[in-house]
């Protein structure tokens, strides 16, 4: 398959102009190779960090990627014409993502609600958290030190909630089409990401505000 | 709700339409906008990781190779597999005709032998398979119930009411199917359970508040699906609902028992049952005793009856048509 990326190079002007959903309704009648490896190469960079950011291990996300577009090659003849290919292909990632994490058995035990440990006894709502009178988070925190800051945050929320901040705020689906990828309804990814967005605050403001 | 529009304004994810539809409002309403303010300061965080990762250079070649690798495979095995058994039936043939009575009967006790090993296995492993698609459903179940918690202003679970039409542990269902948490009425219904071929409907919660007595009846049997729901407790001779603690050991949801036993619940799944707990995970229990209690019961309270707890840690599971408190409880109006 090397040489059919190679050749891609050369013959890239041939469907490059193809949406993916075009390349994989083309790729399930003629099984042309090149086609698939264009769907790969298409969408290789955003589901590689997809994943990557989901797993929290470059290893996992390399075999999870893999494995998405084994059961791509394996159930194309299941998409269905008229529907959108990202949401598709985030739902297979996102089980074959799963699905690695309960066979490796580094699946934590995440709990649904680990910041509320630490503020038992009031939920609150992000505006609430955000109208108190403590300083911006710009203002307060070490720009080196965020990143890693973050993403261990982020690898600490659970799974339902992990998923949604990854596909709606990091690879830029929209809310319907998360709901599609994960088979929930809009309106949980909606409560989700909030929910997420809530927790990355109220853990923000554990470690830093009031450590400050 | 609009603060998960906000947040969905700021990072694109709204459809076209919503997007315009908000817009026109921040652009009219100066409060609105102060609350977008503060969304988008809690976004801040987020904004740190905006880095990307680079996959390896080769993971698209490999990925190709593999599938290849895969096709090719099926083509040798296709081609071998024809090759062999036309070869392979005139010695089958062959072989055929030579059997004697004494080879049947062997081939007979052998087969005997294997469907013994085989058939509690296959048993085994169907009950086995039931079980782990109920607790999928149970947890999916449970899922919607901790999604609507973080809804609620007061992180509260679904509030059966202590009088009223809805005042039943079935109430859940048609709330979390109402309230948009729950799109597939399937999940309320155990694979294990005999009646599982028929998937009965939850109804709206309209139609239960809007039903006759004599049909409330059939309504409060079947509106809670194959699970039985926590009833809260009393406190202050008031029925109090549960809040979401994050619990490890406070059960929410179970599987609905049908038999209670000495120290057990017989359900769909014969002793013991599945629970899912309040931090979200689930897990199956033999006896009806609350794991890492002393004695707390599971499906009764302190006083050994099918209602509400007497107090915040009497956890108790009543299944669909439980009333957490006996009909014509007063509610103290000093409350």
């Amino acid at each position: 398959m090397t040489t059919t990326i190679a050749k891609l190079t050369t013959s890239k002007c041939n469907v490059i102009e193809q949406t993916g959903e075009q390349l994989l309704l083309r790729y399930r009648e003629t099984g042309d190779r090149d086609l698939f490896a264009r769907i790969v190469q298409m969408y290789e960079h955003e589901l590689y960090n997809y994943l990557h950011r989901y797993m929290g291990n470059a290893e996992m996300a390399e075999d999870a990627f893999q494995a998405t577009f084994f059961q791509v090659h394996l159930k194309c003849d299941q998409f269905e014409s008229g529907r959108k290919l990202r949401p598709w292909l985030y739902a297979i990632a996102t089980n074959q993502a799963i699905d690695a994490q309960r066979r490796n058995k580094r699946h934590r035990m995440a709990s649904l609600d680990q910041s509320n440990q630490k503020n038992d006894d009031e939920m609150g709502k992000l505006i609430d958290l955000l109208v108190s009178a403590e300083p911006d988070p710009v203002d307060v925190v070490d720009a080196g030190d965020n990143q890693q800051w973050v993403r261990d945050e982020i690898s600490s929320l659970p799974d339902h909630l992990r998923s949604v901040v990854g596909l709606v705020y990091f690879q830029g689906l929209k809310y319907r089409e998360a709901a599609e990828a994960l088979s929930i309804p809009v309106g949980t990814v909606k409560s989700r990401l909030h929910a997420a967005v809530l927790k990355l605050n109220q853990a923000w403001h554990a470690s830093h505000v009031q450590r400050n | 709700m609009i603060r998960d529009d906000l947040v969905g304004y700021l990072v694109g994810a709204l459809d076209a339409s919503e997007h315009d539809e908000l817009k026109q409002r921040l652009d009219s309403d100066e409060n609105l906008r102060q609350q977008l303010k503060l969304v988008d300061r809690g976004l801040q965080p987020l904004r740190w990781d905006a880095g990307t990762q680079e996959p390896p250079a080769d993971l698209a070649a490999r990925t190709c190779d593999l599938i290849d690798r895969h096709v090719e495979d099926n083509k040798v095995e296709r081609a071998s597999g024809g090759a062999m058994s036309a070869a392979g039936r005139e010695e089958w043939a062959d072989r055929n005709r030579n059997w004697t009575m004494a080879d049947f009967v062997v081939a007979a006790g052998v087969c005997l032998a294997a469907a013994c090993l085989f058939f509690p296995a296959l048993s085994s492993s169907r009950h086995h398979q039931r079980m782990v698609a109920c607790q999928n459903k149970l947890r999916d179940v449970g899922l919607a119930l901790t999604d609507y918690s973080m809804s609620d202003r007061q992180g509260m679970f679904p509030v059966i009411p202590a009088k009223g039409k809805m005042g039943v542990a079935g109430m859940y269902a048609p709330t979390l199917m109402d309230g948009g948490f729950v799109d597939n009425a399937d999940v309320f219904y155990c694979p294990a359970k005999s009646n599982n071929t028929i998937v009965l409907k939850i109804p709206k919660v309209n139609e239960v508040l809007s039903a006759e007595p004599e049909d409330l009846v059939t309504l409060y049997n079947n509106m809670g699906g194959d699970y039985a729901y926590n009833l809260g407790f009393v406190e202050n001779g008031k029925l109090q609902g549960v809040r979401n603690r994050n619990r490890r050991f406070y059960p929410i949801l179970a599987d609905e028992p049908l038999e209670l036993l000495a120290d057990s619940v017989v359900t769909g799944h014969g002793r013991g049952q599945n629970l899912f707990f309040e931090d979200g995970h689930v897990e199956f229990v033999m006896t009806r005793t609350r794991p890492k209690s002393k004695s707390d019961d599971l499906f009764l309270n302190d006083r050994g009856l099918k209602q509400a707890g007497l107090h915040a840690n009497d956890a108790v599971l009543g299944t669909s048509s439980v009333r957490p408190v006996p009909v014509g409880w007063q509610v103290p109006s000093s409350q």
